[in-house]
């Protein structure tokens, strides 16, 4: 009976101690939190907001602050590809094309891995070198085959090679999952033009005005 | 097998080894049969911390269909979600959240974040200015506004957060 008791008692045990309820406050939640969490952090070094800094003033073309910012970044972060080939880019942009290919050459391509990899397609597109950009975003599409914006590169460089059926395709994979992008709809629209397909390129830009 | 060739204690402790092992058996199937949630939470945990954010989510969602119910659940399965391109996903996620905790800055970045990536940018703003009233010096709120108006257009307010981020305004 001693042992029936004992057996009883000691399955008690095992089984609650197991179920005892792990955090559930916020409180002990956030004491966690820095052992793992993706991508969200409470603090931005300064290098990433200036590098973000720096692109945008690219885009609104105010290059000489944007290309001190970018030097700034490479100061803090000197083997920055990233940075490095958006640099490269903006001094193609300001036609100072030796500094340009210097920042270039500065990086071994085979140093150029991920996301910078889109960076460099995007400076053999802008070299006219299509073929060289659209392989670099194939390859990198093999491995992010949901990346949208790379896919979008890869449709905009086939349509400037001239290879629109390929272009019109991977536009429409971008459109599958993003359905409600007029900016894409609208270059696949200037696609279909091009390749005279002028009915179906009417009826994308009208789903790009309806959805205004 | 003649019995009587134990003594009574013999008999008394090869009873008790075996209910024990009998124990070690059973107890592992019936505490992963009646807490089953419990155990996908477990095992969504070692997905998550090995970086496997795709199967953390899987094992996070059935823990959530099990019926188990944390912030840290929520959280997880949310950000597993944004991590494997399922913003829908997460926005549900984070949006359980936020009703059950309404003041929490950190949830309600989270949700923009969840917002922005489904391209809904005018929710995800003002869920991040929401935030900002919580937390008005937060530099990653700061930093996701700018990156937020930067996808609307609105570059030069953008450029301004960036400056006023570095200190440089």
């Amino acid at each position: 009976m001693k042992i029936f008791i004992l057996f009883i008692f000691s399955a008690a045990v095992f089984f609650f101690a197991g179920s005892v309820q792990a955090e559930d406050s916020p409180g002990d939640f956030l004491m966690q939190q820095e052992r793992v969490s993706p991508e969200f952090k409470d603090e931005i070094e300064d290098w990433q907001a200036r590098l973000e800094l720096a692109r945008l003033l690219s885009y609104v073309q105010r290059y000489d602050e944007a290309i001190d910012q970018y030097h700034r970044v490479l100061d803090e972060k000197p083997d920055l590809v990233q940075a490095r080939l958006e640099l490269a880019r903006v001094y193609y942009w300001t036609d100072e094309i030796d500094k340009a290919r210097e920042m270039f050459a500065s990086v071994p391509e085979d140093k150029i891995t991920g996301e910078a990899r889109l960076e460099l397609g995007e400076i053999y597109a802008m070299l006219e070198q299509y073929d060289r950009a659209a392989d670099i975003y194939r390859e990198y599409l093999q491995d992010n085959p949901r990346q949208d914006e790379a896919r979008f590169k890869l449709a905009r460089v086939l349509s400037w090679k001239g290879d629109y059926e390929a272009s019109i395709q991977e536009y429409e994979r971008v459109l599958e999952s993003r359905p409600g992008d007029n900016q894409v709809r609208r270059h696949y629209a200037q696609v279909l033009m091009w390749a005279e397909r002028y009915d179906e390129a009417i009826e994308q830009m009208e789903k790009t005005l309806e959805s205004r | 097998m003649n019995l009587d060739l134990f003594s009574a204690k013999t008999k008394q402790y090869t009873g008790f080894a075996l209910m024990l092992l009998f124990l070690m058996l059973v107890t592992p199937w019936a505490y992963m049969h009646f807490n089953q949630e419990e155990v996908l939470w477990r095992k969504g945990q070692q997905s998550f911390a090995q970086g496997d954010y795709e199967q953390a989510a899987a094992y996070y969602s059935r823990a959530l269909e099990k019926g188990k119910i944390s912030y840290m659940l929520l959280d997880r399965l949310g950000d597993s979600s944004l991590a494997t391109g399922r913003p829908d996903q997460a926005r549900d996620a984070f949006e359980v959240l936020r009703q059950r905790y309404p003041d929490d800055a950190r949830v309600l970045l989270k949700l923009a974040r969840a917002y922005w990536s489904i391209n809904d940018s005018g929710q995800a703003l003002e869920l991040v200015d929401q935030a900002l009233e919580l937390r008005s010096d937060w530099e990653y709120a700061l930093f996701l506004r700018a990156q937020i108006l930067t996808s609307q257009g609105r570059f030069e307010e953008a450029i301004n957060i960036y400056y006023r981020i570095l200190g440089e305004e």
